[in-house]
């Protein structure tokens, strides 16, 4: 059947229904509002996760928070709808602190991604409800060393090596897939985290899109944020690092 | 029955090397001075890196340790992981501190030890839900005496066999001076390669030296 | 279950000095079963919190204090005053009002993120939220409380304070079955900070700009 036979009978209206050929397409429209954010990247190494971000950029609005300590040991980002993701951070917050009154120890990374996911398995079964349109990135350093996931707005967990979701992110998956390999080091995976971000601001600038807005076009280091996080803990990697390795990178750092 | 089962009991718990050992007498009484069961083992182990030693009331202590065993495996599907020590201990504490507050503690006193990836560790827990984590450890109504010979006798570091030697010197000393003590003494053996039980002729050999 | 331990705190002028007594007694026997267990904590390098009563009960509060604080500086960026810590216990102790009051007391101390202070508050097993000068609670309390009666004056320097309450703690362990006479009395203090609290770098991105 016809995307257009499915959204004329309705199955797009609602998650408590499956299209006939088993999709729940308001969750791929959620996909499609998760996929709308600026670009966010997460890889990981041997001694540490790094996690990364685009924030917009304007004269007039104050710099958005892109990264969210949950934990000592845990951040996360997300890409999407930013009010839904402001929510999730918070569940994750919650869900974080329980383990520690319960079990006296930090969470897994793994664990807070699963009961985070059973939260947001809930929006894709009820009706009445619409699915949160982010997708959330969790890194943390826990027992296993460091490790992130990536859970989408269905609420399915994927562990992950190098991987981001966002504006213009087919590019930067091509990207990370030829640059990427599990014993990268510490220094060029931050490079490559940074190399992807920008090359999502040069997709970007391309289409013009942002010179209609309030918001600032073109590459510049003060829209990358970008945390570290491993067995100290998550640290931000300072602005003049960043600008540094875009200069080397030989972009228009202004 | 004349009031219910209590293990009047020494147990006593120690860390060594790289492991722990517990260690347990087997008399189990009432409140009339009866003894009940002469054979009753207060050492249960949970899974092959953990075990915990109970005393005080037999009911509270066994039905913790079936919901113990059955909340650790849930633990280890759901994580993938084993839980560390301090976890089970924390975990176990948390629900003795609200069996209390809603006013029916659970009577009952629990060393929890066990080697996870951070080493070994031992724990004692209360019926308040306390949590206290150290060298070497004794509950039951023996514990005053076990407690004199261990204060005199642990050292850190020692070996295996020191370990269990010392262990079992300490139970028969209470056997031998506290009433609500007695009948052979159980020892298990935690270290990273697992979880291993005396036998009554190994126990036997260690006393006669 | 196990109950004990007296503390003592002098607040001076640039500093809060806050001592405990060990021993945890098994029941309402004399038996120290839980030697040197640890009753004082430390938050942000500013504020003293300190526990005795019903050992198994301030374990459990303290876990619940620390994650409230962690909850409040993560999710809103608060870095509490000494009364919010105080608050926050007082109010963790008073919900249980009406069901299981745990038999603890405490002693909270320190200075304030924008370095004013010190502050001293008493927290009483219901939630009572008393502030003092200088304070004692625990078993040996009234022994103590003796002690620093009879010596605290105002403008005390670090060292005198030491001596004051090392003398009144000691005097309760020696009188006081429950405390244990062979550990020497931990004492710890924060002196006023030299610096405002700043957050640290990695969730400081609101701030940096505001």
């Amino acid at each position: 059947m016809s995307r257009f036979g499915d959204q004329a009978v309705g199955y797009d209206k609602t998650t408590s229904m499956f299209s006939p050929d088993g999709r729940i397409i308001q969750l791929e429209y959620a996909r499609v509002a998760m996929r709308r954010g600026l670009l966010t990247i997460a890889i990981v190494t041997k001694e540490a996760v790094i996690l990364g971000g685009l924030i917009p950029l304007s004269k007039l609005l104050l710099p958005a928070e892109k990264i969210y300590q949950i934990d000592d040991h845990i951040a996360a980002a997300y890409a999407g709808y930013t009010a839904d993701g402001r929510v999730l951070i918070n569940k994750a917050r919650d869900i974080a602190y329980q383990n520690r009154l319960i079990f006296g120890e930090e969470i897994d990374v793994y664990t807070l991604a699963e009961e985070l996911s059973d939260y947001m398995q809930q929006y894709t079964q009820y009706g009445g409800v619409r699915p949160f349109g982010v997708g959330i990135f969790i890194g943390g350093y826990d027992i296993y060393g460091p490790r992130a996931v990536f859970v989408d707005p269905g609420g399915t967990i994927f562990g992950i090596r190098a991987y981001c979701v966002g504006r213009d992110d087919e590019k930067v998956i091509k990207l990370l897939k030829e640059r990427y390999d599990p014993e990268i080091s510490y220094d060029d995976a931050l490079k490559l985290a940074v190399e992807g971000l920008v090359l999502a601001m040069k997709e970007e600038d391309k289409r013009k899109e942002k010179k209609k807005t309030e918001y600032e076009s073109g590459v510049s280091h003060e829209r990358v944020l970008i945390v570290r996080i491993d067995k100290e803990g998550v640290k931000r990697i300072p602005e003049d690092d960043i600008k540094k390795i875009i200069e080397s990178l030989g972009g228009d750092s202004e | 029955m004349h009031g219910p089962m209590k293990t009047g009991t020494t147990t006593v718990a120690l860390k060594y090397s790289d492991g722990v050992v517990l260690a347990a007498d087997r008399r189990v009484s009432i409140n009339t001075g009866l003894v009940v069961s002469r054979t009753y083992t207060k050492i249960v182990p949970l899974a092959d890196f953990v075990a915990i030693t109970v005393s005080g009331l037999v009911a509270d202590a066994q039905k913790i340790s079936e919901f113990l065993t059955a909340r650790i495996k849930k633990f280890e599907l759901e994580r993938r992981r084993k839980p560390l020590i301090k976890e089970i201990s924390r975990y176990l504490s948390l629900v003795m501190h609200n069996h209390l507050k809603s006013y029916m503690p659970l009577i009952t006193h629990i060393i929890v030890g066990g080697v996870d990836v951070r080493g070994p560790h031992i724990f004692f827990l209360d019926d308040a839900g306390s949590v206290v984590e150290d060298d070497f450890l004794s509950s039951g109504s023996g514990s005053p005496i076990a407690y004199g010979y261990l204060e005199a006798a642990y050292r850190e570091g020692m070996s295996e066999e020191e370990a269990i030697r010392t262990a079992i010197y300490a139970i028969n000393s209470a056997i031998m001076r506290d009433v609500a003590t007695g009948d052979g003494i159980d020892v298990v053996v935690i270290s990273p390669k697992g979880l291993r039980k005396l036998s009554d002729e190994e126990v036997k050999k260690y006393l006669r030296r | 279950m196990t109950y004990g331990g007296t503390i003592a705190a002098i607040a001076g002028k640039d500093f809060v000095l806050v001592g405990v007594t060990h021993g945890a007694a098994l029941g309402r026997s004399f038996m120290i079963s839980r030697r040197g267990a640890k009753r004082m904590f430390k938050l942000y390098d500013r504020i003293l919190v300190a526990y005795t009563g019903l050992y198994g009960g301030f374990q459990h509060v303290n876990s619940m204090l620390e994650t409230y604080l962690k909850a409040d500086y993560y999710k809103y960026k608060i870095v509490p005053t000494v009364k919010r810590v105080s608050s926050t216990l007082s109010a963790i102790l008073y919900s249980d009002r009406f069901k299981f009051p745990n038999p603890i007391e405490a002693i909270v101390a320190g200075f304030n993120p924008d370095r004013s202070g010190p502050e001293l508050y008493v927290v009483g097993s219901l939630g009572e939220l008393i502030p003092e000068k200088y304070a004692a609670t625990g078993d040996g309390f009234e022994i103590a409380l003796a002690v620093l009666e009879s010596q605290y004056k105002e403008d005390l320097s670090l060292e005198e304070a030491k001596k004051i309450l090392y003398s009144a703690l000691k005097t309760a362990a020696a009188r006081v079955m429950t405390n244990d006479p062979y550990l020497e009395p931990e004492v710890d203090y924060v002196k006023r900070p030299r610096d405002n609290f700043t957050f640290s770098e990695a969730f400081s991105f609101r701030l940096l700009v505001l």
